[in-house]
């Protein structure tokens, strides 16, 4: 194991791709609930976009949904905003500079791994960076036919997929390794990039 | 009622070919073995196939030259009815199996008409352009973890 840290990308999506308002079709079951502790526990900083810290910093510090509501509002924040940001949190850091060199030389730095929640631009600027080491999704039943997809505009990733399951109400919940070049791994997956022909859009 | 049953094989972000209108971006894997028998055991599920007239184009010339102990699922596909959906081609042979059966016009009220006989499922295979027609009209999108592949 090598002292760099790693960048985990969390999304929950529509089937059609949508990351944007969740709310509006995510459910939860025991399984979705599982997988919270599980990602937390080895994150002890993470990269929020200016949107999704805005509409956190109203939900969180007064939440009682654990363990994240604890997580969350302890856990070191960095956020991406070239705008001053609404109300303060405890722990939060406006990112100064570039987010990819930030991210690079946060990697670097001794600590845990580095968790992005939500926060599509901020995941798509990192994932096109080829900066994210982990990407994982819980992917709900539903076809959300409208707002922002989380795949959209990315160049061609090979991912392979390191943990899968279904959750009783039919979530996929799926756990990617991204495959970097000149990976000793042969790629098992891979997301496409733009071109092609989509059937639902 | 019989059931419409969508099939898909997808990149992670949702598209169904590539640029070229292959799927390439499946490469040969051991993955395959596991998904060729969970495919064999859908195609015996099914008792006809669907396909856009450009999809039939793509089979027509692997499928029928094809033999199961090169291909598991062969047999199988080659041996079920199938509808092809065009309103340029005049007939769908099968090289030596029987032929499809092309139908002309509205593919929607087709299905409807289709769906109130008898018979089990019905599949789409890898017909991208029919079923975007006609998505909002299907009773049973059946879509597996594995047609959702990474």
């Amino acid at each position: 194991v090598s002292g760099v840290r790693k960048i985990v990308v969390t999304e929950l999506l529509s089937l059609d791709g949508v990351a944007e308002a969740p709310d509006s079709f995510f459910g939860w079951d025991d399984a979705v609930d599982a997988k919270i502790p599980e990602l937390i526990a080895t994150q002890d900083a993470v990269i929020l976009g200016r949107r999704t810290y805005n509409e956190w910093v109203r939900f969180w510090p007064s939440s009682q949904i654990e363990p994240f509501a604890t997580f969350i509002n302890g856990v070191e924040k960095y956020v991406a905003t070239s705008k001053p940001l609404d109300q303060e949190w405890a722990d939060s850091t406006v990112v100064e500079g570039g987010l990819v060199e930030f991210v690079q030389d946060l990697k670097h730095q001794p600590g845990g791994d580095i968790g992005v929640h939500g926060s599509i631009s901020v995941a798509q600027a990192l994932l096109a960076a080829d900066v994210v080491d982990e990407l994982t999704l819980a992917i709900a039943p539903t076809i959300a036919g409208r707002g922002r997809r989380l795949l959209d505009g990315l160049p061609p990733i090979q991912l392979e997929s390191i943990r899968s399951e279904i959750s009783p109400t039919g979530y996929l919940i799926v756990d990617y390794r991204l495959i970097r070049e000149g990976s000793a791994n042969e790629p098992a997956s891979a997301t496409r990039g733009s071109g092609g022909r989509r059937i639902s859009s | 009622m019989r059931r419409l049953i969508l099939e898909e094989w997808l990149s992670l972000d949702g598209y169904a070919v590539d640029t070229e209108g292959t799927l390439d971006f499946f490469p040969p894997s051991e993955s395959d073995q596991f998904s060729d028998r969970d495919q064999l055991g859908f195609l015996e599920s099914v008792d006809t196939i669907l396909l856009g007239r450009r999809t039939y184009e793509l089979f027509v010339d692997f499928w029928p030259m094809t033999a199961t102990d090169e291909e598991i699922i062969a047999d199988r596909l080659n041996s079920l009815p199938k509808l092809v959906f065009s309103n340029t081609l005049s007939e769908a042979p099968w090289g030596e199996w029987p032929p499809a059966r092309v139908v002309h016009g509205d593919a929607v009220a087709e299905i409807r008409r289709l769906k109130e006989g008898m018979g089990s499922t019905w599949s789409c295979g890898g017909a991208s352009r029919l079923p975007t027609s006609s998505s909002q009209r299907t009773s049973s999108m059946n879509i597996t973890s594995n047609s959702v592949r990474p």
